[in-house]
């Protein structure tokens, strides 16, 4: 006599499991400490659908227990608990075989599923570099990009002015998905913005979780471009819950607790850019080279230009759909003209250049640098905003600002 | 030569082989007794009994077992817990004691706890029906709380909580003794290798799963059997006496297993052919979820595990109602007939959604007003 459980069953979960037959184990690991490492929950759960892909379901069983015992309140595990226990009494035919029980909040526990174990199996390759961050500057440690469609967010470390992968995290976004226009749209922004304080836990509700990290939503851009809505954080989880489904917030990005508490420890207030896409694009190492060669060569000849006192040279490089925070382009190179006419000489040094790429269709790029302009009757340094946008084969401004 | 060691040593082991015979088995009358008494519900009576019992052999896994059964039976659970329990400890090969230790387990919500003592009676004892059942059942149970908490469901629903067997017959230590009885008598034919497969309609097709809109679906298993064979047709009422001829199985491109009511071979007596086909309309009304004609099948004074008629026809209803479809295939099936009354022996392989279960089966059977009727039905591996 055997108890056996139908060949077919096991098929419904490991086909689960075999997309994530690339995903390794050892990619899940983190170091934390000196001797300890700990395994990531996606690891773990990658684990348990790699068991499940070896038919080998008391240890998938084991494993999941295991992460509940890590995690106690990961109701995505818990779901796959039951389907395991389930799957020696009935054939399952999907993830989450449960009859009853509200359909949404089993869809989104399935949702969040396919997320974490697609997002675990594409992980970025180790050559390969988010187009947005095309430079770095050597004081800023960290950058954060987010890709909604994956509801994932990716940290990147800044190696000698080249972003390496340090560690990524499932996310949620707004109910209704990105790309906020307006105040309560209940979407996430799509952008290039950076983290601007940080709220402890302590001075927050617990529905914040380990604690907050306000961005500058609205940017210059969406002001630019009429976009309305505040408060947007990266924040943490509630108490009660290890993770929150993948479109669930009002426009925030929210991360389980641990993975905020590590994330705190890679940012810098008013430095760290956190750039959120819908769908990040990498690139090999030598087309991300090429891609901000040009760029840079762009940034220079406006520099030198600017140092030429050739006004018209200078303001080749602004675009006619140029706008300041003030002026449209016609007042702006009247200005630019009347103030050229009382210069000698003018010597511009431009140090700490970060540039990153704009997420969407625009093909533009948010350019920061500390600029030091001396001439024979003003000199002064200042924080510098530069949108620049490819027209045609030429890099062109379209928005210049001093914070 | 033998050195006189080795022969110390052999002769020990005999000693102990006796002994532990004896330690497991109560005097067949005080056994018989105990267990007219507790079916009469003379608890008090059976329990004074017992402990006289115990009084001089206090190993004795049988008295222990009762005692068990009584304390279980008065809702003394803890008390029952720990018969059942230092029984296992003491007899870790039976089976029947860590079944009903999980089905009081269970009875407290201790579902996981419930769930090992059951794996330990099943890796004891691998075709015990009733511990499979159980199992099954705390599978489900335990599925269904972590459901609850993936969902955020309210948990405290008691209604739902599910009624495990007790085993009531410490049947492994008798197995032995009345291993002898069954193959004597009159000629056994073996009979031809057709399985009989008697198929319930197809389950209902399971609800579609919500569509994911991310692209990770999960397979519906191919073709799950019960669907495959629900098609073929299911052996309807006994067959004539007559050989029932096998329906030709039109040898379609699919090579899905055709249904053939086991077939009493050419030279089977007229008996033969009669038991054989009492046994194929017992196994067509279980797998079409007939109660009443699988009821019928059973004589009217059939009773099993220590329980009434009444109770059993009810734990039975109960068990076949509950399933989403049941198949029930016979093979090697062998009778044998002496006037009135019947043996037969056959490979049952019984499906119940993902619980398979192969196992072998004999039924005694009686000829009463023209009619074969089940007298005893027993499992072995």
């Amino acid at each position: 006599m055997k108890y056996a459980v139908l060949a077919a069953t096991r098929r419904a979960l490991s086909c689960a499991a075999a997309v994530l037959l690339q995903a390794s184990l050892a990619h899940g690991a983190i170091r934390h400490a000196p001797g300890i490492e700990i395994v990531e929950p996606d690891a773990q759960l990658s684990g348990i659908f790699a068991a499940i892909d070896r038919d080998q379901l008391d240890e998938a069983l084991k494993l999941t227990d295991h992460l509940i015992a890590q995690q106690p309140n990961f109701r995505l595990a818990y779901l796959i608990r039951g389907d395991l226990l389930l799957a020696h009494t009935a054939a399952l035919t999907n993830i989450g075989s449960v009859s009853g029980g509200p359909p949404e909040r089993l869809q989104e526990l399935r949702e969040e599923a396919v997320l974490r174990l697609r997002a675990y199996r594409d992980r970025p390759a180790a050559n390969m570099v988010p187009r947005y961050l095309l430079e770095l500057p050597p004081d800023q440690k960290t950058a954060v990009v987010i890709d909604t469609r994956r509801s994932r967010l990716y940290v990147y470390q800044n190696v000698n002015g080249r972003p390496r992968f340090l560690a990524d995290y499932y996310i949620t976004q707004g109910k209704l998905g990105a790309d906020k226009a307006k105040e309560g749209d209940q979407r996430t922004p799509i952008g290039v913005y950076h983290v601007t304080g940080v709220l402890p836990k302590s001075e927050l509700p617990d529905f914040y979780g380990a604690g907050a990290l306000p961005i500058n939503y609205p940017n210059e851009w969406d002001r630019l471009n009429g976009r309305t809505g505040h408060g947007i954080w990266l924040h943490g989880t509630p108490s009660d819950t290890y993770a929150r489904a993948p479109k669930a917030s009002d426009g925030c990005v929210v991360l389980s607790n641990r993975d905020l508490r590590a994330l705190f420890h890679s940012i810098q207030i008013g430095v760290t850019p956190v750039i959120i896409s819908e769908d990040i694009e990498w690139l090999k190492f030598d087309d991300w080279n090429a891609e901000r060669a040009s760029l840079q060569h762009a940034i220079e000849a406006w520099r030198s230009d600017w140092e030429s006192r050739d006004v018209a040279l200078y303001l080749s490089h602004y675009s006619k759909r140029f706008a300041s925070d003030s002026e449209a382009l016609k007042q702006w190179s009247e200005r630019k003209r009347q103030v050229n006419a009382a210069k000698e000489w003018i010597k511009i040094d431009v140090r700490n250049i970060s540039m990153l790429r704009y997420p969407g269709n625009d093909d533009m790029v948010v350019v920061t640098f500390e600029q030091n302009y001396r001439s024979n009757n003003m000199s002064n340094t200042v924080k510098k905003t530069q949108y620049w946008a490819r027209e045609g084969k030429a890099w062109k401004i379209l928005y210049e600002g001093v914070a | 030569m033998s050195s006189p060691v080795m022969k110390r040593a052999l002769l020990t082991c005999a000693v102990s082989a006796c002994f532990s015979f004896y330690a497991l088995a109560a005097h067949a009358d005080d056994a018989q007794d105990v267990s007219k008494m507790i079916r009469a519900g003379q608890n008090d009576q059976a329990m004074q009994r017992i402990d006289a019992v115990l009084a001089q052999k206090p190993r004795d896994a049988q008295m222990r077992f009762f005692k068990g059964l009584i304390l279980t039976e008065e809702g003394k659970s803890n008390d029952a817990i720990q018969v059942f329990l230092h029984l296992t400890e003491d007899y870790p090969e039976l089976p029947e004691p860590y079944n009903n230790l999980a089905v009081l387990y269970a009875s407290q919500g201790e579902y996981e706890k419930a769930r090992a003592a059951l794996e330990m009676a099943i890796r004891t004892h691998p075709s015990y029906a009733t511990a499979h059942e159980n199992l099954g059942d705390v599978y489900a149970k335990l599925a269904s709380q972590a459901y609850d908490k993936a969902l955020q469901l309210d948990s405290n629903n008691t209604a739902a909580q599910s009624k495990l067997a007790l085993i009531k017959e410490l049947i492994s230590v008798n197995t032995n003794a009345n291993k002898s009885g069954a193959s004597s008598g009159s000629p056994t034919t073996q009979i031809g290798k057709a399985p009989v497969v008697a198929m319930a309609k197809a389950p209902p097709p399971a609800a579609a799963p919500a569509p994911i809109s991310a692209p990770i679906p999960l397979k519906t298993p191919a073709a799950p059997p019960p669907a495959v064979m629900a098609q073929a047709p299911a052996p309807v009422a006994p067959p004539p006496a007559a050989p029932a001829p096998a329906p030709v199985a039109a040898p379609v491109a699919a090579p899905a297993p055709v249904p053939v009511p086991v077939a009493a071979p050419a030279n089977a007596s007229p008996e033969q052919q009669e038991v054989v086909a009492a046994v194929n309309a017992w196994a067509s009304a279980w797998a079409n979820k007939d109660v009443d004609a699988y009821l019928a099948a059973y004589a009217p004074d059939f009773t099993a595990n220590g329980q009434t008629h009444d109770q059993w026809a009810a734990e039975r209803r109960a068990r076949i109602v509950g399933k989403s479809a049941i198949s029930v295939k016979i093979e090697s099936l062998e009778a044998s007939v002496e006037g009135d009354h019947a043996t037969v022996h056959f490979r049952q392989d019984y499906k119940a959604g993902a619980l398979v279960a192969n196992s072998r089966k004999t039924l005694t059977l009686q000829k009463v007003g023209g009619k074969w009727l089940i007298e005893q039905e027993r499992s072995g591996a």
